[in-house]
């Protein structure tokens, strides 16, 4: 529990002090090592209300809103699915 | 007993379906939210982590400046001695077209005065709180949003002469601006010395290119302007690329301004 919380800090203050892709790896990390590690889908969601555009270019993803989020859903669903079939 | 657990599994599979349901139902409800109010969410959503992460960025900021003060005491005395010496040269060097820049501006501004357009700009600063590579996009998000005068659209300098990009979503006390070179992202410019009209594309990491016919004679070092009378500085052209079997060449330039190294934004009210 108390690891848990620990690494809710740590990933809250890299969204604020680090570069974006360390906050994603470190997202990643914790929903390999915790279960139904959802805080990792608000950090996207988070990432995705700083920095996305409302009016994002017609040339794709880039910029839209809810690219990490769903990113993330789509790894929280696959890291349950994973874990469920090797049991862990 | 066994009567008791078919009961327990009965009404385990009842509660089962019954949380699929809720689940399902407020998924619903989620995407249909999203589709027909997906702006104002998204805004709202937006107001409220800026509204969070202010205090933090601000936090950011001020330690960074703390490092920057404090890692001279650690820096060798002959390092130290060396960078004085580069400072002062470049100092000088700065100084010396300071001067043809204060004659080449009063020009400027005499000739606009008659012409009766007086340049009447008025410039909110914002300190710059998130940049590349924190921000995942060719964003800023600075300290400066409604209360400050600051609406979407407005177009965002360095020092008032070179264009940075657009403010594109305000909040009460930041704003989020989209740098002219995010990728795909069109702008009207002007090759300075051979006076072409032509659009600038972005490529992303500050850098921009410009596809012209290859007729068309351009060199390195050559200044990229905004079109009008009030032009500001886009960039200088790095490199031309030239292929014999294409009618087109690419002009590849970037932002003059480190935007790593840069404090401060000046967004024209």
């Amino acid at each position: 529990m108390i690891k848990r919380i620990v690494a809710d800090i740590v990933l809250l203050l890299t969204l604020f002090f680090a570069p974006w892709y360390v906050a994603v790896g470190l997202g990643v990390l914790f929903m390999a090592l915790f279960p139904g590690f959802w805080e990792a889908v608000l950090a996207g969601l988070f990432l995705d209300a700083m920095y996305a555009f409302p009016d994002a270019i017609s040339g794709g993803f880039y910029g839209a809103f809810g690219v990490f989020t769903i990113l993330f859903l789509f790894l929280f669903v696959l890291a349950w699915k994973i874990k469920k079939q090797i049991r862990i | 007993m066994f009567w008791y657990n078919m009961k327990m599994n009965s009404l385990r599979n009842k509660n089962n379906k019954k949380t699929r349901i809720i689940w399902l139902s407020a998924s619903v409800v989620f995407v249909v939210v999203l589709l027909f109010f997906r702006v104002p969410v998204e805004h709202l959503v937006a107001k409220t982590a800026m509204f969070v992460a202010r205090p933090f960025l601000l936090a950011n900021n001020a330690m960074i400046k703390w490092w920057d003060g404090g890692v001279f005491l650690i820096e060798s005395k002959s390092s130290l001695k060396q960078e004085n010496l580069i400072f002062r040269e470049k100092l000088s060097e700065i100084n010396t077209r300071l001067i043809s820049y204060g004659i080449l501006q009063k020009e400027n501004q005499d000739l606009k005065e008659m012409l009766s357009r007086v340049d009447e700009g008025e410039y909110a600063v914002g300190a710059i709180l998130s940049r590349p590579p924190k921000s995942p996009y060719d964003t800023l998000v600075v300290d400066a949003g409604f209360k400050n005068g600051i609406r979407t659209g407005m177009t965002v300098t360095a020092y008032g002469d070179v264009l940075l990009g657009y403010v594109s979503e305000v909040f009460p006390k930041t704003s989020k601006i989209k740098l002219i070179s995010f990728p795909k992202e069109e702008l009207n410019v002007v090759l300075a010395s051979s006076t072409v009209s032509t659009v600038a594309v972005g490529r992303g990491g500050a850098n921009l290119e410009i596809t012209l016919p290859r007729v068309v004679e351009i060199s390195e070092g050559e200044i990229v302007t905004t079109p009008g009378m009030e032009s500001l500085l886009i960039g200088v052209v790095e490199k031309v690329q030239v292929d014999p079997a294409d009618p087109f060449q690419k002009i590849l330039f970037r932002l003059p301004v480190n935007i790593q190294e840069l404090k401060y934004v000046m967004i024209k009210l």
